[in-house]
């Protein structure tokens, strides 16, 4: 794993030595997602390089909702509800020298704890993805996020995420299952 | 209790023939079977199998060929059945986070 801190994005960062490979996020990132965290429209969360500058990755999540249709069986457990809160995972970079490496898998175990760490705080039944393309879909596919079928929507449930992680309800640490009688 | 499977067999003997149903069992004895929100009574499906299908059932459970499995057991083995078959619903994720925390440890 590279050495990095997670941070909320700030004035610090250097976002003009980021680049994916993919120019719109990068433009996002570079032209967008302060503004964006400033209107109260999403956060964005990135990979600081030990410089403190340098970013290495990005995320970007905002509150959504996802119709009760879209999750299926797993939707109709609530059902005096059309919608459902949720969180949209926005934007998701790495920089292009670090990818191909599996790294993204550990960035997204980022992503799906700071979901989580939201959902403490103000709930969210749902994590939501939009994948751009076949390639993008697939990925999150691997990463066990359910596909809306007839489209490039995926969905996870926060409490799946939850468990998969080994978070706990109470404080949104990341804990290892203690073994038993320690 | 057995978990709530999804049926993924077109296995001999059943008249459900591969259908998708949910059953549990639950501690009256009575087994009830569910497919698009009916309920069926005990009886509907035609019980089959027992260890064998739970084995088998865990094997592709593991492997996530599907995440739910509806487990047939004859009715009178009902009660022998203990083992749970709960499909973990993000398995490669929860591999990643244990892979990291290893590497954290």
């Amino acid at each position: 794993v590279i050495e990095h801190s997670l941070r909320t994005l700030s004035a610090r960062h250097d976002l003009h030595g980021f680049t994916s490979g993919d120019k719109s996020l990068d433009g996002f990132l570079r032209n967008e997602a302060r503004k964006s965290q400033a209107a109260g429209k999403s956060q964005t969360h990135v990979w600081e390089a030990p410089d403190g500058e340098t970013v290495l990755a990005y995320f970007t999540l905002m509150p959504t909702s996802v119709e009760a249709s879209e999750v299926g069986r797993v939707g109709r457990r609530y059902r005096d509800e059309d919608a459902h809160p949720a969180v949209l995972i926005a934007k998701l970079a790495l920089c292009e020298a670090l990818r191909n490496q599996g790294i993204g898998s550990t960035l997204i175990l980022d992503v799906l704890g700071k979901i989580v760490e939201a959902g403490d705080l103000i709930g969210g039944r749902f994590i939501i993805v939009d994948a751009r393309n076949d390639k993008v879909f697939a990925l999150y596919e691997g990463w066990d996020f359910t596909p809306v079928s007839g489209g490039y929507r995926l969905w996870m449930k926060t409490e799946t995420a939850r468990a998969a992680l080994a978070l706990s309800v109470d404080t949104g640490a990341i804990s290892a299952v203690p073994a038993r009688g320690a | 209790m057995i978990g709530i499977q999804r049926l993924k067999t077109s296995a001999p003997g059943t008249d459900t023939g591969g259908a998708v149903g949910l059953l549990t069992l639950d501690s009256s004895k009575s087994a009830r079977v569910s497919r698009a929100g009916r309920k069926w009574g005990a009886g509907v499906a035609t019980f089959i199998a027992g260890e064998r299908f739970m084995g088998k059932a865990r094997r592709r459970a593991a492997s996530r060929s599907t995440k739910r499995f509806v487990v047939v057991v004859p009715r009178s083995d009902l009660m022998k059945m203990t083992a749970s078959v709960e499909a973990d619903p993000a398995p490669r994720l929860r591999e990643l986070a244990k892979a990291r925390r290893a590497a954290e440890a």
